[in-house]
């Protein structure tokens, strides 16, 4: 059984050739910015810890070995950054309010866009619910899909605990979800009666 | 259950599971923050660049560019051999640098920004004016041992998998995207700028401590490392500083508790550019 998804990243082995910062910054701000989401870094946040993730990574640069993917080098580095914001003082004060959309004259859009925001919620509250541990494999693999060998190796625990913490995840995820559509049932049966 | 497989591809179509999952794939941050975080980081780095002894604007950006590429078989053989302690002066040079760029970026930022000129996308982002000459060779920064023009150019980055594509072309969420243009943002910018000057501030208080121990003063250094490490603050920088509380140690003959510290270093940073040095400190010893 191997964690190497099907979709796995098609990066090419880094084999000597030479990193240009502003195309690695673009081709991975994204990822970057995702991780640190997912990983409980706030909204109002993301942007700064981002911003850290990709000034240390240039800091770092001439001691990039090659010996991990660009995107795996990077992704370490911004779970770090998300690690430290989760003990900060910063992210027990984080409020998570979501933005009053801009434009009211495209209210279909927005009611599109608010129904991704309330999706992303409860994507953040169902994560936040997993201890840390399953819920880095699981980012790593269902959202960003890492190599359970990359996570592994980024992670410096063996691949059968990152197949078993996923397994775990996953199981809490569903649990999760269930509970919350229970509740909404429940809430909606009290509120027609 | 088997995780040969992303969750994805095994779950029902109508789950709940997969609308989160799908949502969360294809999530991305507000249109125009790439621009803006990519121009607080190129003022940021220029100035950097310019600090480590440019002589113009011109040649500032170069030395960025110089410092960004950088071959990594020749990176790797001269990690490789250097010692410990080059290896985290080197850095701690590097970042003390980014301090200084702080001071200039924040004049840099309000005079690009009271300018309102629409975002720059290209690699010369960085708002430095055009010098009128072509400036002088700059010194390599620290980080930099290769030229520019002495390494190809990178290699394309791959496209996204057409899966991940056509489920960002279903789903298509932006998560923190309005529908009107983007606010970028002179919070965004001074923000990064903020975040540049507190990192800085860490790095110079680190290159202070490493000039401590390579004067002699290790005791002086290691009373403030412990002042600093019993705060129990966190810090980017707390991998080279707990790099540099080892070197202290070391030069400060409390060797068994060094050697204690090199083995926590060694679980705590598995991944660390100074690993490998600091298992040759333990080899050593």
């Amino acid at each position: 059984m191997s964690t190497r998804g099907d979709r796995a990243e098609p990066e090419p082995p880094f084999n000597g050739c030479c990193l240009d910062f502003e195309e690695l910054y673009r081709t991975h701000h994204d990822f970057v910015w995702r991780t640190l989401r997912r990983m409980g870094v706030g909204e109002r946040d993301a942007m700064d810890a981002g911003q850290k993730v990709f000034l240390i990574a240039h800091r770092r640069l001439s001691m990039f070995d090659g010996r991990s993917t660009v995107r795996t080098w990077l992704c370490g580095i911004a779970l770090r950054v998300a690690s430290d914001y989760r003990r900060s003082a910063l992210a027990r004060r984080e409020v998570l309010v979501a933005e009053t959309p801009g434009d009211a004259s495209r209210e279909a859009d927005q009611l599109r866009q608010l129904e991704v925001r309330e999706r992303l919620a409860i994507l953040d509250e169902v994560l936040s619910e997993m201890p840390i541990e399953q819920r880095t494999v699981f980012v790593l693999f269902e959202l960003e899909e890492l190599s359970g060998e990359d996570i592994a190796s980024l992670l410096a625990i063996p691949e059968g605990t990152v197949r078993s913490r996923l397994r775990l995840a996953r199981r809490a995820f569903s649990k999760s979800v269930s509970s919350r559509q229970n509740q909404s049932v429940r809430f909606a049966a009290g509120g027609e009666s | 259950m088997t995780t040969s497989k992303r969750w994805l591809d095994e779950l029902p179509l109508d789950s709940s599971e997969r609308e989160l999952l799908l949502v969360g794939k294809a999530a991305r941050p507000a249109q125009g923050s790439i621009d803006a975080n990519w121009r607080a980081l190129s003022v940021a780095l220029t100035a950097t660049a310019a600090a480590s002894g440019a002589t113009s604007a011109g040649a500032a950006l170069k030395a960025v560019s110089a410092s960004a590429k950088v071959g990594a078989a020749s990176a790797a053989s001269k990690a490789a051999g250097a010692g410990l302690w080059v290896t985290v002066g080197k850095s701690l040079a590097v970042g003390a640098l980014v301090g200084v760029a702080a001071m200039g970026a924040g004049s840099l930022v309000e005079r690009s920004l009271s300018r309102n000129t629409p975002a720059q996308t290209t690699s010369k982002a960085a708002p430095v004016p055009p010098s009128p000459q072509r400036a002088a060779e700059p010194k390599p920064t620290p980080n930099a041992p290769t030229e520019p023009g002495a390494v190809p150019p990178a290699p394309p980055m791959p496209a996204l998998p057409a899966s991940t594509q056509r489920e960002r072309a279903a789903v298509n969420p932006t998560e923190d995207q309005p529908s009107a243009p983007p606010p970028v943002t002179a919070e965004a910018v001074s923000s990064a700028v903020d975040l540049s000057a507190s990192l800085s501030q860490q790095a110079r208080e680190l290159a202070e401590l490493k000039r401590l121990i390579d004067s002699g003063a290790a005791t002086e250094a290691l009373r403030r490392l412990e002042q600093n490490l019993s705060t129990g603050a966190p810090s980017v920088l707390s991998e080279e500083r707990d790099a540099l509380y080892v070197q202290a140690l070391a030069r400060a003959q409390r060797h068994a508790q060094a050697r204690t510290f090199a083995r926590r270093f060694l679980a705590r940073y598995p991944h660390s550019p100074y690993f490998e040095a600091m298992r040759r400190f333990l080899t050593d010893q």
